[in-house]
Order: C-alpha cells, then sequence, then structure tokens
C-alpha cells in the first residue's frame, strides 16, 4: 500500500499492544514537549508566526488538493516527470512574485514597471515544464480506481492529526465546567443545588458508562435482566437523558405557533404580503386547499385556470418566489465565506482576534455615522 | 483511501478569479483606497443593544452557536472581539457560553485580547466564557438558564444555528432582553426574525466585521465580494443566455459542441 509506505501515513496505522502504549506515551511527551517549547522559547511574536504558519499550510493542502487535477499523474511524487514541472512551477512563482513585489515597490518608477515582465516569464515557465513533464512515462501508485492527485492520500491522516488535537480541547470543556460549577458549590451561591446536580449528573454518567463499557454480559442471563452496571446506563442514559432531550425538542412545536402568531401579525405591507403567500402555501398542502379549488378545469379553453388550484399556486410560490431567493441569500453567504476563508487563510484578519492591526484604531465606530462613505 | 471530491478546471478558474479579485481588493483598501458601506440597521443596532444593558446595570449574552471552528464561527468570534471592546469601555459584562469544546479556548483567548486591547483586562473573568454543552438541546437549555440567572438585558446569537434557536430566542424575548441575531443559513433567518428585535441575514452576516471596525482590510474584503457576485451575476445571465439560445435547437449547438469541447 503507497500511502503506508510514508513514514507519516505509516505512524497512523492501527497499532496494538505494547506498540500502542509506547505511542500513547510517545504521543503525549511529544505533545507536552511541543506546548512546553511554545511557551517558553516563542515569544509573542514567534507564537503569532507559528499560527500563521500552520494555518497557511493546512488551508494550502486542502486547497491543492481539492483542485489539483486528478486524471493527470505526471503530477504525482513518484512520477519522474514531477521534478521538472514542481521546479519549473517554484521558479515560475518565484519570478512572478519577484516581479510583483518590485513592481509594488517601485511603482512610479520604470523599473518598477519593467519587472512587471518577470510576471509572464514566470508564468511561461512554469507552462513549459508542465507540457515537459507530462510528456514522460507514467509509474505511478495504485489508487484503488478512486480519483486522486498525489495529495488525496494525506487526507485521512491529516483529518486524524485534527481529531486528535480538537479531543484535547474535550478536556478543557470539562475543566471549565468543573471550575464554574466547582466555585458555585464552595462559595455556596444562588442556585448551588444546580451545580450539585451538575457533579452527580457528571459522575454517575461517567462512572456506569465506564463500567458498562468494561463489563461483560454473562452468557446465561435471564431474558430482560441486565448487569447492575449495564441496567443503570440503561436507566440514566436511556431512561432520563433521551426522554429530557426528546421533552425539550417537542417544545418547539409551541414556540413555533407563538412565534408564527408574531410573524404574521399584519403591521406592514410587507407583513400583510407574507402573511398572504404563506397563507396560499399552507392551504395548498392541506386537502382543504385542494378542495377548494378542485373545481377549476385542468382541460378545454380554460384550462388555464388549472394554475390557481391552491396546490399549484403554493409550489409556484415556492419555487419561483422563494427559492431563487433563498439562493440569492445562499450566493450571497458564499462568497462572504471565501473571502472569511481567504482573510483567515493568508492572516490578513489578524487584528480581528489576537492582535490589533498596526492601522486599527481598536475604537468602535458609531451608530450614527455608519452609513456615511 | 476513500473517495473524495475534486475540482474541474472551470471551478479552478473561476476560484482563482474571485479569490484573486477579493485579495486584490483587500490590497487596494490597504493602500489608502476608500469604500463605501451602506447601513446596515441590525449591525448599527448592537452599539445601542450594549448601551441598553449599560443603562440597566446588567450582562450581555452572546451565543457563538453550535458551530466548532470553521468559518461561520470564526465571523461570530469577530464580532464578538468587537462588543467586548465596546463593552469593555463601558464596563459592561459579556458572557459568552460555548456549545463546542474546540472554540472554548480561542474564545477565551479573543475575549481576553479584545479586553486587554482597551486597557480593561482587569475587567475580564474567565468564567464569563463558558463550555455550555456539547449537545444541541442541552446546550439551548443551559443557555436559557444563564439568561434567567443572570437578568441579561440583551443577547447577541451570532454563528451557525438550528432546531435550538427558536428556543433560545423565545425565552431570551420572554426574559425582556434585547435581542439581535445574525446566522447565514436561510433556514433560520425567518426563526429569528419572528423573535428577536434585529436579524442580519445573508451576506451582511460576512459583512459585519468590516462594517463595524471599518478596518481597510475587511472593507476592502467586503468590496472584494461586491465585484465577485457582479461576475456570478454575469455568468449567471451569461448562462440564461445560453439556455435560452440552445432551446430552440433540435440538435446540438456549436455553443453546446463548446462545452463539450472545454468539459464543462
Amino acid at each position: 500500500m503507497w500511502p503506508l509506505s510514508l513514514p507519516l501515513a505509516a505512524l497512523f496505522a492501527p497499532a496494538h499492544g505494547r506498540a500502542l502504549v509506547w505511542r500513547i506515551v510517545g504521543g503525549l511527551a511529544a505533545s507536552i514537549l511541543l506546548l512546553v517549547l511554545a511557551n517558553t522559547v516563542l515569544k509573542t511574536r514567534g507564537r503569532r508566526a507559528l499560527i500563521v504558519l500552520v494555518t497557511f499550510l493546512g488551508g494550502l493542502f486542502f486547497t491543492l488538493e481539492y483542485f489539483l487535477p486528478v486524471s493527470d499523474r505526471w503530477l504525482w511524487p513518484a512520477h519522474p516527470g514531477s521534478l521538472v514541472l514542481w521546479l519549473g512551477v517554484l521558479v515560475g512563482a518565484a519570478l512572478a512574485v519577484a516581479g510583483m513585489v518590485f513592481s509594488t515597490k517601485l511603482w512610479d518608477s520604470l523599473r518598477g514597471k519593467a519587472s512587471l515582465a518577470l510576471v509572464p516569464i514566470g508564468i511561461a515557465v512554469a507552462i513549459v515544464a508542465y507540457h515537459f513533464a507530462r510528456r514522460l512515462p507514467a509509474r505511478i501508485p495504485n489508487t484503488e480506481g478512486a480519483p486522486a492527485n498525489f495529495l488525496t492520500p494525506w487526507i485521512e491522516p491529516a483529518v486524524i492529526v485534527l481529531m486528535v488535537v480538537g479531543s484535547f480541547t474535550v478536556g478543557l470543556g470539562v475543566h471549565s465546567l468543573v471550575q464554574l460549577h466547582g466555585r458555585t458549590l464552595l462559595r455556596r451561591r444562588a442556585g448551588w443545588f444546580n451545580s450539585l446536580a451538575f457533579f452527580v449528573a457528571m459522575i454517575a454518567m461517567f462512572a456506569f458508562a465506564l463500567l458498562d463499557f468494561y463489563t461483560e454480559t454473562p452468557p446465561k442471563m435471564p431474558a430482560g435482566v441486565l448487569p447492575f452496571s449495564k441496567a443503570m446506563n440503561e436507566v440514566l442514559f436511556t431512561g432520563i437523558y433521551q426522554p429530557l432531550i426528546s421533552a425539550t425538542f417537542s417544545l418547539l412545536a409551541f414556540y413555533i405557533a407563538s412565534a408564527a402568531y408574531r410573524a404574521f401579525r399584519i403591521r406592514s405591507a410587507e407583513a400583510a404580503l407574507m402573511m398572504v403567500a404563506a397563507f396560499l402555501v399552507m392551504l395548498g398542502q392541506v386537502p382543504l386547499g385542494s378542495w377548494l379549488t378542485h373545481g377549476l378545469p385542468q382541460s378545454g379553453p380554460f384550462a388555464f385556470l388549472s394554475f390557481f388550484r391552491l396546490e399549484r399556486f403554493g409550489e409556484w410560490i415556492m419555487a419561483w418566489w422563494n427559492a431563487p431567493a433563498q439562493r440569492g441569500i445562499l450566493f450571497g453567504v458564499a462568497v462572504g465565506a471565501l473571502a472569511m476563508s481567504l482573510r483567515v487563510w493568508l492572516s490578513l484578519e489578524r487584528g480581528t482576534f489576537f492582535s490589533q492591526q498596526p492601522e486599527a484604531s481598536g475604537e468602535p465606530s458609531s451608530a450614527e455615522s455608519a452609513g456615511q462613505p | 483511501m476513500g473517495k473524495f471530491d475534486h475540482a474541474n478546471w472551470l471551478l479552478t478558474l473561476l476560484f482563482a478569479v474571485m479569490s484573486a479579485a477579493i485579495v486584490a481588493s483587500v490590497l487596494l483598501a490597504q493602500r489608502g483606497r476608500s469604500m463605501f458601506v451602506r447601513r446596515i440597521p441590525g449591525l448599527s443596532a448592537m452599539e445601542e443593544a450594549v448601551g441598553r444593558a449599560t443603562e440597566m446595570g446588567r450582562p450581555i449574552y452572546f451565543s457563538p452557536g453550535l458551530g466548532s471552528i470553521d468559518i461561520t464561527t470564526l465571523q461570530a468570534l469577530s464580532i464578538l472581539t468587537y462588543l467586548v471592546r465596546f463593552a469593555a469601555q463601558q464596563a459592561t459584562r459579556i458572557i459568552v457560553g460555548t456549545a463546542d469544546p474546540t472554540l472554548l479556548p480561542v474564545a477565551e483567548e479573543s475575549v481576553r485580547e479584545a479586553y486587554t486591547s482597551v486597557g480593561r483586562q482587569a475587567l475580564y473573568r474567565a468564567e464569563d466564557v463558558r463550555f455550555v454543552s456539547g449537545d444541541q438541546f442541552a446546550y439551548a437549555l443551559g443557555s436559557v438558564g444563564i439568561m434567567a440567572r443572570e437578568q441579561t438585558a440583551t443577547n447577541f446569537y451570532f454563528g451557525a444555528f438550528f432546531a435550538e434557536a427558536l428556543i433560545l430566542t423565545e425565552n431570551g424575548r420572554a426574559f425582556g432582553a434585547l435581542q439581535v441575531a445574525g446566522c447565514p443559513d436561510p433556514t433560520q433567518i425567518p426563526f429569528f426574525i419572528a423573535t428577536c428585535d434585529y436579524v442580519v441575514i445573508g451576506d451582511e452576516y460576512y459583512a459585519a466585521s468590516a462594517y463595524l471596525t471599518r478596518e481597510p482590510t475587511l472593507t476592502g474584503s467586503l468590496a472584494g465580494q461586491d465585484a465577485v457576485k457582479a461576475l456570478l451575476i454575469a455568468l449567471i445571465l451569461l448562462g440564461i443566455g445560453t439556455v435560452t439560445v440552445l432551446a430552440g435547437h433540435a440538435q446540438p449547438h456549436w455553443l453546446a459542441k463548446l462545452f463539450t469541447l472545454l468539459g464543462v
């Protein structure tokens, strides 16, 4: 298997017994060492640079994996042409970037404008490398018939790394809850009994879930009888937790009714229009609506009137008015998400979260001047 | 090895053009080109909402939704940092309840930095950024509990919301809080409109940080988004025109042949 032949991918192969223990111990030691190094050796600027670098490399990996062609095997590192190609792309990119940087710094001078010529030269070098590389004979590993480029086998290990990092934060969540409720309980603040309930529930769920996991059901148990740990876990999870969640979910029916009542109160022309449209769509969904307009002819010279049958009219509102409006919103949202992704990926927006941008004042704008250019 | 989606060349080209337009617009704005941002009532109301809590001497609750660290939630955190800076200047407390433990350290760091940036680090309380629950409805009930116990004057809901949205906002309304919400998901927007005082819809959600801070990077990005939307509208019109032209031909038209040749 080609992916497993790679050292990093092999690290994620299943391990058992002593190898598993060593991996866990090694992983923990490496994590602690990295954390200590990040907090002692690296200063604030260094840590920010590390975050910027990791964000960029992570984004670059997933972006390239998605956009690189899957049919052109000459892109794979095992292909002899790939070295030529990537060297060409690197040289081309360096020339293009150099051209843009020089032209930016010396924009007003002739030399600055002339350096822009490096951009097409860089692109030309990359294109020549592309054509040369794809002529070389292909010899690449088996991908089990799935569309893949040379980064695809690394997707699963990368996702596992993300999951491992994410799982560390579960402990942070528990720590936050224990700290908050522990303080409330110790200081006997108002509602301390809720915090006590939290501790009782958390410890009971944790203990019985663990006991249940490690307890084997005896083979000769009578029907309907469960071991104590399993029975307690069933009572806590299936008997208490799930009904509570279902009860909360069912509250939505009442909240929807009260919210709909407020939404459909006619306070403006727009609200009236929405009320009428909603009324027609709802009538079109129920038998009463169909019955009300079933007399409209579906054939003959007045067949066009069948359009006003409520079930058809309701569909028309949903398909021709509602769906385009929603798609319009989704287009805007997708473009906004792309812009936000680019800002995060390229660390253009670092001032928003962990540090101030040089040009940002940090002072919020006033609501009054918000609409002014 | 699992199967993963990949882009075709046309999508690659389209993304490259759209990304270039946005980055170029950001760079232009950073060089000092001024950008106009229209008035968005939901965002203009944020300072009024914080001011209400200050006048009443009661805290604010901010919910970043159920999302983990994704683009929607990062935008919510961006709005949160602005609100914390503004509220900290008026010594008003903001309580943040997260539903994802991964988000907790990021939210803590953002809030602490926001307090520090306005010189009010003494006001920062670690317990004000809390992990409520990873379960959807337990999170909703936990958040409602915070609103009830702390008697919040204002509630902000920005992020990814699902069925729990109505539980949060209906209860917030019952407690008499002023509520401002923003969500990019069209299926949740109607619920927020029915129950909140101000709602930020669609791409206004991603325009929020630019609108609130007026930082050149963000306003430039907003202008770039508009350019990309204009490009998409042009492509849609081109598509409508092409389909209309092709509709009247029994045999494949030269345009269809061209598209086949291009592998679209």
